[in-house]
């Protein structure tokens, strides 16, 4: 005897990678944004670096160790410009953070509620969790790649303008606040204020709103963590305690990436599970009202 | 199979019920006119059908009792939202790759033939199209997908007289072509007393009347008699509305056989929408309206 069974046709394969195109599609100008923003900074990084390069060419080193050199005035001059110009970076790539989170997180979610494109784009076969799965891995991604290029030229340059400094890391480059700016706190940072602002615009569901609650959200979370949480970071205690020694750089990095990393990845486990728990929580809830 | 069936669906913001203990059963392959003003609660009950809200109390199943917004009934229902919302800043033709990256059922000769054929052109930005090509494009969107069970909120209020009547007669020859279920709302009953079948008529977030249009039509009479008389009759038979013309009175009664002294004609789907929408409103007392008929009569004309 033959058992025939019939296989229940198998469901329409999506996501696809037309999927892929219309995430691509959609978030190009977000990304063409980042890509400018992580030129025009790679830009004045790299331009910092040569004027250090210059200087260290035109005999920096002789002029700082015996005082003596024929380029001297000029060296030093280089010199410092490469630092004025360095200094005035850090202070824009602590912001930059929150650009990201306020101008590419915050509006993802919510100018699609917005434009009400919601009511088409969330009722069709692709699950919205799925879209906004996508969407994060692929806006991370991004945010990540360009943020880790910008962070990596500034532990170049920065290196390099400790140059003239006396002691092996007691001026520019080793601070906690040029830290921040730094590979890989400089694209933790960025990720975590990218998924942040994403979730501000997935729980106000206005654009302007969610970015002034990311730009809000995000100092807060920056200045308790520099209040409350750094000064227990133990490399930094060690630092404090011992006043020379041991770079504390690669411990103090790994313990903020670490943490950021780990804040970000939940924000967004949180962003794209809950929205489904939630909707299925919520009709069996209403189940239970029929009389 | 049954395309709906909703039992005690209710959707509450804050304190406010947009909809309430909404009961309804369609059965499939039913036109289906829901109709009510603004603010009854139709977008609210097929944004609660589409997935795209879920509901304080109640329970929904649609086709064969798929939960909605389940991946299934992702597949098999179509829901185009009030104003047509399609991608404005894509041309047509990333519209459709849109709709491929959206949809796993999705069938994009069908999509290119339809529009062709409506002489939509696919270089031109979705967001700069006529009102009409828009509805046309997102009622493409939807029926490429081939759903079983397609939602349509409003499709025609934006719509000039002659793009709504191209936009309906497009539309109900593929639905009859496809044999798929439709719900059809509007607050201009004209639009749909041709096509449907079946008739939903909502009020302040109440269901006052669902049924088949045809059994819907057969029970209810429009009875013309003494005025004097109109409050007895009220109490022997349900009587909806009624208006009083000097020492006749018109009474819109379910009943079949009309009292003695009563002449019956038949009613239409409008003048009974109208007359359910009025006494549920609350502007009647019951059985002796003051408001209901004249409208209706009004409106037919």
């Amino acid at each position: 005897m033959t058992v025939v069974t019939l296989a229940t046709p198998a469901r329409p394969k999506v996501p696809n990678r037309w999927t892929a195109w219309l995430i691509w599609r959609q978030q190009r100008g977000t990304f063409t944004g980042f890509a400018l923003l992580a030129s025009v900074l790679s830009g004045l990084l790299v331009t910092a670096v040569l004027k250090a390069e210059n200087a260290d060419a035109l005999g920096l080193h002789a002029c700082l160790t015996s005082g003596t050199g024929a380029h001297c005035t000029s060296a030093a001059s280089l010199l410092a410009q490469a630092q004025e110009q360095l200094r005035n970076l850090k202070v824009a790539l602590l912001v930059v953070p929150a650009v990201i989170g306020v101008f590419g997180g915050a509006p993802l979610v919510a100018r699609e509620h917005e434009t009400g494109i919601t009511r088409y784009s969330w009722t069709q076969g692709l699950r919205p969790e799925q879209w906004l799965a996508g969407t994060l891995l692929f806006g991370s991604l991004v945010v990540v790649t360009f943020m880790t290029i910008v962070g990596i030229l500034f532990n170049w340059a920065s290196g390099l303008a400790d140059l003239g400094s006396g002691g092996p890391w007691s001026s520019f480059a080793v601070t906690p606040t040029t830290f921040d700016a730094q590979f890989p706190a400089l694209p933790a940072w960025s990720l975590f204020a990218y998924l942040l602002g994403t979730g501000c615009g997935m729980a106000i569901r206005r654009t302007v709103p969610a970015m002034s609650a990311a730009l809000v959200g995000y100092g807060a979370i920056v200045y308790l963590a520099i209040e409350y949480l750094r000064p227990h970071y133990a490399a930094l205690v060690f630092w404090e305690q011992i006043s020379s020694g041991v770079n504390p750089f690669w411990q103090y990095q790994i313990i903020q990436a670490g943490w950021l990393t780990l804040a970000a990845v939940v924000i967004a486990f949180v962003l794209v599970i809950s929205p489904r728990l939630y909707r299925a929580s919520a009709w069996k809830r209403a189940g239970r009202h029929v009389k | 199979m049954n395309a709906i069936e909703a039992t005690g669906l209710g959707k509450r913001y804050r304190r406010a019920w947009a909809l309430a203990e909404c009961d309804i059963t369609v059965p499939a392959g039913q036109v289906v006119a829901l109709v009510g003003p603004n603010g009854a609660g139709k977008t609210t009950l097929l944004h609660l059908l589409a997935g795209l809200l879920t509901p304080t109390t109640g329970t929904a199943g649609l086709l064969e009792g798929l939960r909605p917004g389940s991946d299934e009934a992702r597949d098999a229902v179509a829901l185009v939202a009030q104003d047509a919302p399609v991608y404005r800043r894509m041309s047509v033709r990333d519209t459709l790759r849109a709709a491929r990256g959206l949809n796993g059922r999705w069938d994009q000769q069908y999509a290119e033939a339809r529009l062709d054929s409506l002489r939509i052109p696919m270089r031109s930005q979705a967001g700069k199209l006529s009102g009409g090509q828009r509805a046309q494009l997102a009622l493409t969107l939807a029926l490429a997908r081939h759903p079983s069970l397609l939602l349509l909120d409003e499709p025609l209020a934006a719509l000039d007289p002659l793009a709504r009547r191209e936009v309906l007669g497009t539309l109900m020859t593929t639905v009859l072509e496809e044999g798929i279920s439709v719900v059809f709302s509007s607050h201009v009953l004209a639009d749909l007393e041709n096509v449907s079948t079946y008739l939903i008529v909502m009020g302040q977030g109440r269901v006052l009347l669902a049924g088949r249009v045809d059994g819907l039509l057969d029970s209810h009479r429009m009875l013309t008699g003494p005025a004097n008389e109109a409050d007895e009759i009220a109490e022997r038979i349900t009587v909806i509305g009624c208006t009083r013309a000097g020492r006749q009175a018109h009474v819109l009664a379910r009943c079949q056989v009309p009292p003695d002294g009563w002449q019956a004609k038949e009613v239409t789907m409008e003048q009974l929408a109208i007359a359910y929408l009025d006494a549920g409103s609350g502007r009647l007392t019951p059985g002796f309206p003051a408001l209901g008929i004249p409208q209706a009569a009004e409106a037919g004309q």
